[in-house]
Parts: structure tokens; C-alpha cells; sequence
């Protein structure tokens, strides 16, 4: 390449500046990375073919292996209180996790990201109106929120993820307003409103793109806390009726063997699950966001 | 000759809260003509990167007019406003933030033409201006933060150019940059000047780089204008006590430091009569009493100042 | 204190030699100091100039050891004060000396002060800790301190928070902190630059009042040369993590040796040129710092440069006609 950078500039013509900076050479994504991105594909995989995989039925007892250690009788993972196999009841339990905690937040980052969007670019009494309802709904406390929401609607996956996504919205709501806000005040929206651009193409080209990581990164954290809800919510029996198995109710439905110690591995396994899979969210969250963070500056 | 902006009594107040306003800009006129660079200079403070915002209508200015070749900006609305907004461009001062950093250089400097519809010859267009302003081609899909400073601004220089406005407001463009690159874009901003055939308004802090660029240098000071002369008049023979302690500030400038005391008052109650009255050491009664009107004492040099030095 | 008395000295105030500190990247190290050394006599001023990647900010922060631990890739050299070498002390011993002996000013007064300790708190809590000063004792010299440094009713203002201070404000404070235990060095790295020009002129004369005052040597850090010019006794240019330049200030501007501060000169805008005059851009940008460099580092952008230049770094040296006008080049101006 010509170095153009010694070449004396001709009269009237510019001096040229032709090198471009070594970019920062991003951080190879080690087993850091990986691992727990394995475990969530894992997870996935088993949720969405749980039907066709070959797994004992998650709702039938085995009268002859009752709370059966792992291993025992040919249940992998062990039987629950009832005799059913544990294994094939995560797998179908991670359904319910999955389906809560990634619908729930998209629903919360589409409605409540829109919300604090509008909030953020118009401020004045756009702004009031709408972060004081988010407020309202933020102060309601969650927990009442949700059992008024499916005791009202009854109990269902899609009743669950419809009270998780409505707690979810007034939090994407302030992070979106706030990123929102931070990306309004730089220079370059004011210049693409100085070229002509119309409110909408400036939301659209240069607000949300660059709104949209912080929002991302805090959904990522979300997820993990929207599946410990439904965990929560499950072990407080208001989430998936019986016989459906979900991650809560398994670890519930353990609680006496656990307490009295003879078969503590029934709820220790889900809970162990649910564990790693919201770490897992958390760490590959973590890497994307430090990847896609474009103003960590090259020293 | 023909102006191709004038601004007349722009006024710009923000509300501040327990009923005060701030008087960013009060009452300002000036007129810049086709192909003349108009400095503009002051501290912080002053109200003159408000004036090139407001000259955009971003934010709407209070009271006053703007005109773009005729055409009163502060009338228009909507579409007419977003239309006549390319003819007016601005260039701002940090360069790295002026630019969408999630979009690549082609894309950034071929902007004003998508936004305003045009098809036909963008991307030759676009490639036209990044060679003009100096950058080879293997920057086109280079994003903002793999670039230099002096590279980006640059690329906001194509871009304010691209569509080819009448006049290009520059806020400060060389501030943030070494001193060595300044160099560089000062030099770029006057061969675009006549490549292009825009005029310029050049906003800065820093007088010696207005002095360099600009044919006529309007001095600011908490929103209202002290004096407009030739640039290398003002620098000569400056007239307003303001702009004589500016001057005399530098670093290099010959003669004794005659140093500016005190602080700059509040804007949002700026000093009756003139505003730089408690801070001039050649104040009087009337000073306070009676504001004093930009009035024109010798040929193309104006002042406001009742005790303007001779 | 004059060149000549300052050679005359057996020990320097402060005596820095072979200076390194390489810094870890993403993408590799950075050698944003690379072998610098200079000397200061006890009250003189030192003007170092350099731009941004030149390494005057990492050194700055180097001499107190106020580098970062985990960013260190490599460091080097000595930094003696008064004899003691800074880089072999512990981090306790340092403190003792930072603030005390040795004080810091920093470029940006908003943010050099705690936004919710008062003013008051902040000057006394040095001289409390290095002086021992008692509480009462402690808010009577702060108070005296701030009407040092100009600041108008310093009684009402010592219990004021930052926020309620304009910029020049704030960086008077700044410089009546540092001052407040005597030091015999204070470093100022870029204490103008954040400033309005009125205000640069202003404090610039304050540190040089206080610097007489005091018989305290100071290294004035700028990219600006004008800044540095009328209140440097010496003044020492860097690029690219390296001194190519020391002399008298007078003889830098009047008489650079080194093509670079020329050029640096000749393409800064001047008050007494006529408007529109072209000014003489120095091509392209200073090197990335991220791998070793072969040759002069300035010579990718230097009209005189050769293949000895692009082969062969120049050592720091002068000539016999002004043995303390130190340059760093194959042909010089």
C-alpha cells in the first residue's frame, strides 16, 4: 500500500491522511464463553425436541423406584417423591423456564424498550405521562402483581409469562429511557436532524441502534431472573398446574425428602439446573456486552 | 454582495427552573456573504455554539429570523424546514461522537443524500467527497472508533459537504484535535471553502485559529455581540475592552498581559446596561444604565461600547 | 534558577533516568514511555510539551507511581528525588511523599474534586494527614490557602461543595490542595487545557506566583508550546514516548534543533500572521506505540529523513558549541 502518509500534498490539493489505527484486536472467546453458551444450547435443544427425544414419560410414576437414586432402575437422574423420572421431567420443565424466561422478556424489551424509547427522545410531557405510569407499575410489589394476575386469569404457561412479562416492562421501560436519553444528547442525532431526517428515521437509524446494546445486555440479566420467578412462582404453586413438571415444582415437590435428608437429590438437581442455566445467561450476557461495547477505546 | 445567511434580534431563552430563564443569546444580528468566512469567538458561556444550533432551528430560537438565501428558516415547518435544512450544515466538535458509531464511513457521509431521496450517483458522489477532504478509499468501511480524530473529522467535513450547502456552520471543529492535525483541517476547511463554494461560520475559543481562517471575526460575550471587524483589523486595533483582554490572554501575545479579573456572571440575570461592565476596568455610571448598541465606528468595523478605545 | 546553576548542582531536585513504562492493550503493549530522562534543579520550571500518544500523561502519572498496577506491562528506570529512587519505594512510603514532598495537578478541575466533601474537607484532609494539623488548625490554613490562591470571601467558600465553583474555581482549589504542605515539586499536567483563556492566563500566573513564592520546581505539561513558552525556564518536547528535544526555552522557540518542534512551531497559528496564511500541516499522524519502532520515530513524517533516519534511531546528544541544547537527530535544523 502507498505509504501516503510521506508524500508531500500537491498545491491546493488536501494533505492526505491514508493510515487507519490498528483496532483494538478483540479478546478470542475462550471456554468462558463457550461452555456456558453449550449449556443453554443444550437446555434449548432439549426443550424444543423434548417429545421425540427418548426419554421415559415425565408424568408417569414408576411405582417400583420411588425417590430412586440416580442411576437406579434405569432413571438417569433418579426418580421424584412420586416416582417419576427426573430427567425427563427437567427436560420438560425447561419448556416452561425457557418459554417464561424468553418470551416474558421479549415481550417486557418490545413493549417496554418502545416505552422508554418515546420517553427518552421526546422528554417533556410525553416523558411525565409515561414514566409515571411505569413508576405506578414499578411500585406495585411484583409478587402480589403476579399471583392477583393468575389468580384472575387462572393457571397456564401463557398466563405465567403474560404476569412475568408485565413485571418485566417497567424495567426495560427506565433502562431504555436512560440509554436513550445518553445516546439523544451526542452530536451525531443532532446532525442527522440538522440533514433533514425525519423523527422517525432519526429513532429508527440512529437512536435505536445504538440504544438497543444497553437494553440488550440488561435483557440478557433478565432472563435469568425471569426463569428464578417462574421458580419461585412454581414452588408457590402458582405457575403450571400439576401434572405439568416445571423446574419450581420439581424443587418443591422435593422439599420433605430434602429436609429430612433420605432423598435430598429431588430438589437439588432442578435447583442445580436452574442454577447453571441463569449463570450461563449471566457469563455469555457478560461477553457480548463487552464485545459489542464500541466505545471501550483502544489505549 | 449577496448574503447567504442573516440572522436578525435571534433571542434564545431556556427555562431554568423557579421561573428564571436563561438568556443564552440576546439579541444577535450578523450577515455572512457568499464565499466569506465569518469567525465567531468567545469563552464559554457566551451563547455562540447556541447561535449555530439555533441558526439550524435545533432547538427553535425564541424570537428572531434566520435566512438562508432568502428563504426565513423560523417560518418554515416540517417537510419546507427539513428541505431547507440542507443547505445550512454543521460541523461539530467532538468527531468522534459526531458520527453514529455503529455505521460504517460510506454509509455516514452518504446520509444527507438517502435522507433527502436522492438516487442517482450517491455512492460516486459519496467517493467524490471522501478523496476531496483527503481520505483513501480503504477507510469507506472503516467505523468512527477504528479511525483517528483528524480522520473523523474529515469525514464529518464530506459529510456537511456531500450535498453541497450554501453555508457550513463549524462549532469549534479543531478544539479537540492536536495540534499538529489542526493544522491539517484548518488547511482543509479553506481549500473545501473554495472547492465548494460554501461559506463558512467558524466557531471557536481559540483566536489565533479564528484569525487564520476567517475574513471577518464577530466577538461574543454572555449572549450578545461586542464587536464585528475584519479579522486582521480586530486583531490590530480591537475596540471593545472585552476583546482587547482576550487578545492580550494569549499566550503569545506581545505587549503586557492586562489581565481579565472576576468571574463571568450568572446568565440568568446577566448585568443591566452592558453586560461586561463588571469586569471592565473602563466602566462607568452610564454603563449600567444604558445598554450600548453595536454601532459601526470605522468602515466595516463595529462596536458596543460606549468607551470604545480608539 | 538559571541552566547554569541548575549543571552546577551536585544533586538535582529531581533526577529521572531511563525512564519505562509499557502498558497492556487489547491488542498488545504500548510503549507509551520509552527510555525518557531528565533532570530538574530545585525551583526551576520544566515545560514538557508533547500531543496526545506522545506519553507525557503516562509519565506524568509514572514518577508518583500512580500508574495502575494491572496495566503495567513493563517498567524501568529511576526516578530520584532528592536521591531517592520513587520506583523502589513501597506503596506506604510513597504516599508519604505524594502530596507532601511531591504534589499533583490534574487537567480536569471537574473531576479532580470529591463532588460531596467541601471544599474545606478536601484542602484539610492533607495537611491533617502529612502535617498533622488538628481540625480547627486545619480549616484556619485552608481558609488562608484559598485566599492564597485568589478565591473572594474564602470564609463562606471553605464550606462550599465543587459544584457551587465555576472551572477556574475549581483548579485554584486544585493548586491550594497541592500546596498545602509545601511541596518542593509540583507536576501540572495540563492544568489549562479544561480552561477558558482568560482563566488559562490567570492561573498559569497564579502557579508562577506561587512557584516564586515557594522556591518550588515545577514540570508544566502542555501539548500547547505557546502555554508552556513565557513560564518555562527549560522545556523538553516529546514524541512518540520519547524526549527529542531539551534546551532553554528561549532557544526551543528561537533555535530548534529538531525538525519536529520546527514543524510543530511553523504550523500553529500565529497572532502576528495576516489573516488566511497557509500553515505548514505536518503530514500524517504520530506512530501507534503498540510495536517496536525502527529508526527515528519521527522520519515517516520528517522532509529531511533518509534511510539513515528510517534505519537508525538518533541518540539524545548536542553539540559542542551548546552542550545543553540536547537534540535527537541525524541532520538537524
Amino acid at each position: 500500500m502507498p505509504d501516503l502518509a510521506t508524500v508531500a500534498p500537491a498545491s491546493g490539493a488536501p494533505a492526505p491522511d491514508a493510515s487507519l489505527p490498528t483496532a483494538g484486536r478483540r479478546r478470542a472467546l475462550g471456554l468462558s464463553f463457550w461452555a456456558p453458551a453449550a449449556w443453554i444450547a443444550l437446555v434449548a435443544f432439549g426443550a424444543a425436541f423434548a417429545a421425540v427425544l427418548p426419554l421415559k414419560s415425565p408424568t408417569r410414576s414408576d411405582f417400583a423406584h420411588i425417590a430412586a437414586v440416580p442411576g437406579t432402575g434405569g432413571h438417569l437422574l433418579g426418580t421424584d417423591e412420586i416416582g417419576r423420572d427426573i430427567l425427563s421431567r427437567l427436560v420438560y420443565g425447561a419448556r416452561v423456564s425457557l418459554t417464561v424466561g424468553l418470551v416474558a422478556v421479549a415481550v417486557g424489551l418490545v413493549v417496554g424498550g418502545a416505552i422508554g424509547l418515546l420517553a427518552g427522545y421526546h422528554r417533556g410531557k410525553t416523558e411525565t405521562v409515561l414514566m409515571g405510569i411505569v413508576d405506578v407499575m414499578l411500585a406495585f410489589p411484583a409478587l402480589v402483581l403476579v399471583i392477583a394476575v393468575t389468580a384472575f386469569l387462572g393457571q397456564s404457561l401463557r398466563n405465567v409469562t403474560v404476569a412475568v412479562a408485565i413485571v418485566a416492562v417497567p424495567a426495560f421501560a427506565r433502562v431504555a429511557r436512560s440509554a436513550t436519553i445518553s445516546c439523544v444528547h451526542r452530536d451525531f442525532v443532532t446532525a442527522a436532524r440538522g440533514m433533514g431526517a425525519t423523527t422517525w428515521r432519526v429513532l429508527r437509524r440512529e437512536v435505536l441502534p445504538n440504544a438497543v446494546l444497553p437494553v440488550a445486555a440488561f435483557a440478557l440479566v433478565v432472563v435469568g431472573v425471569a426463569i428464578i420467578a417462574e421458580g419461585g412462582l412454581a414452588f408457590l404453586g402458582l405457575s403450571v398446574p400439576p401434572p405439568h413438571p416445571s423446574w419450581g415444582s420439581m424443587i418443591y415437590g422435593g422439599k420433605n425428602k430434602l429436609a429430612d435428608g433420605t432423598a435430598p437429590f429431588i430438589s437439588l438437581i432442578p435447583a442445580g439446573v436452574m442454577f447453571l442455566t441463569v449463570l450461563s445467561f449471566n457469563v455469555v450476557g457478560d461477553h457480548l456486552r463487552s464485545r459489542f461495547d464500541t466505545r471501550a477505546g483502544v489505549l | 454582495m449577496t448574503a447567504v445567511l442573516e440572522v436578525e434580534h435571534l433571542v434564545v431563552e431556556f427555562p431554568a427552573g423557579r421561573g428564571q430563564r436563561v438568556h443564552a443569546v440576546s439579541d444577535v444580528s450578523f450577515d455572512v456573504a457568499e464565499g466569506e468566512t465569518l469567525g465567531l469567538v468567545g469563552e464559554s458561556g457566551c451563547g455562540k455554539s447556541t447561535v449555530a444550533r439555533a441558526v439550524l432551528q435545533l432547538p427553535r430560537p425564541t424570537s428572531g429570523t434566520v435566512r438562508v438565501s432568502g428563504r426565513d428558516l423560523t417560518a418554515l415547518r416540517g417537510k419546507a424546514l427539513r428541505a431547507a435544512r440542507r443547505d445550512v450544515q454543521l460541523v461539530f466538535q467532538d468527531p468522534i461522537s459526531s458520527l453514529n458509531p455503529r455505521r460504517r464511513v460510506t454509509d455516514l457521509v452518504a446520509e444527507p443524500l438517502a435522507i433527502a431521496g436522492v438516487r442517482e450517483a450517491r455512492r460516486h458522489r459519496v467517493s467524490a467527497a471522501l478523496e476531496a477532504v483527503g481520505l483513501p478509499p480503504e477507510v469507506a468501511d472503516a467505523r468512527p472508533h477504528q479511525l483517528s480524530g483528524g480522520q473523523c473529522q474529515r469525514v464529518s467535513i464530506a459529510r456537511a459537504l456531500v450535498q453541497e450547502p450554501k453555508i457550513v456552520i463549524c462549532d469549534e471543529p479543531v478544539s479537540s484535535l492536536d495540534v499538529s492535525v489542526q493544522a491539517q483541517i484548518l488547511n482543509l476547511l479553506e481549500d473545501m471553502k473554495h472547492r465548494y463554494s460554501v461559506s463558512l461560520v467558524f466557531i471557536s475559543h481559540d483566536l489565533a485559529v479564528v484569525k487564520n481562517i476567517s475574513d471577518r471575526v464577530a466577538v461574543m460575550y454572555l449572549g450578545k455581540l461586542c464587536e464585528v471587524a475584519p479579522a486582521d483589523d480586530l486583531y490590530r486595533s480591537p475596540m471593545h475592552p472585552y476583546t482587547r483582554a482576550l487578545i492580550a490572554s494569549i499566550p503569545s501575545a506581545p505587549g503586557p498581559r492586562a489581565k481579565l479579573t472576576g468571574e463571568l456572571p450568572s446568565p440568568l440575570q446577566p448585568p443591566s446596561g452592558c453586560r461586561f461592565r463588571t469586569r471592565c476596568p473602563l466602566a462607568q455610571a452610564r454603563c449600567a444604565q444604558e445598554e450600548p448598541v453595536l454601532t459601526e465606528r470605522q468602515p466595516g468595523h463595529a462596536v458596543a461600547c460606549h468607551f470604545p478605545v480608539a | 534558577m538559571t541552566l547554569l546553576a541548575q549543571t552546577a548542582l551536585a544533586t538535582p531536585l529531581l533526577d529521572v533516568r531511563d525512564l519505562v513504562v509499557h502498558l497492556r492493550a487489547p491488542g498488545g503493549t504500548v510503549r507509551a514511555v520509552d527510555g525518557v530522562s531528565f533532570r530538574l534543579a530545585p525551583g526551576e520550571v520544566l515545560g514538557l510539551v508533547g500531543e496526545s500518544g506522545s506519553g507525557k500523561t503516562v509519565m506524568a502519572r509514572a514518577l508518583l507511581g500512580l500508574t495502575p498496577r494491572h496495566a503495567i506491562a513493563r517498567a524501568s528506570g529511576e526516578v530520584l528525588f532528592l536521591g531517592r529512587d520513587l520506583r523502589a519505594l513501597g506503596e506506604r512510603a510513597l504516599r508519604d511523599v505524594r502530596g507532601r514532598e511531591v504534589a499533583m495537578v490534574f487537567q480536569d478541575p471537574m473531576t479532580a474534586l470529591n463532588p460531596v466533601m467541601t471544599i474545606g474537607a478536601q484542602l484539610a484532609e492533607p495537611m491533617r494527614h502529612h502535617l498533622g494539623l488538628g481540625r480547627r488548625e486545619a480549616r484556619t490554613r485552608a481558609i488562608e490557602l484559598l485566599e492564597r490562591v485568589g478565591i473572594p470571601s474564602p470564609q463562606r467558600r471553605v464550606s462550599d461543595y465543587p459544584h457551587h465553583l465555576s472551572g477556574g474555581m475549581r483548579q485554584r482549589v486544585v493548586l491550594a490542595i497541592a500546596l498545602s504542605c509545601g511541596p518542593k515539586l509540583l507536576i501540572a499536567d495540563e492544568p489549562t487545557t479544561a480552561l477558558d483563556v482568560t482563566v488559562q492566563a490567570q492561573i498559569l500566573d497564579l502557579i508562577g506566583d506561587l512557584q516564586h513564592e515557594q522556591q518550588m520546581a515545577v514540570v508544566l505539561i502542555s501539548h500547547d508550546l505557546e502555554v508552556v513558552g513565557g513560564r518555562a525556564d527549560r522545556i523538553a518536547v516529546m514524541y512518540a514516548g520519547r524526549i527529542v528535544e531539551q534546551a532553554a526555552a528561549r532557544a526551543v522557540f528561537d533555535a530548534p534543533r529538531m525538525p519536529y518542534t520546527e514543524a510543530l512551531l511553523r504550523s500553529v497559528p500565529r497572532l502576528d500572521q495576516p489573516s488566511h496564511t497557509r500553515l505548514e500541516a505536518i503530514p500524517g499522524r504520530p506512530p501507534g506505540l503498540d510495536a517496536a519502532l525502527v529508526g527515528c520515530r519521527f522520519a515517516p513524517r520528517c522532509p529531511r529523513a533518509d534511510d539513515r533516519c528510517r534505519s537508525e534511531e538518533p541518540a539524545l546528544g548536542a553539540d559542542d558549541a551548546a552542550p545543553d541544547h540536547l537534540y535527537r537527530c541525524w541532520y538537524p535544523v
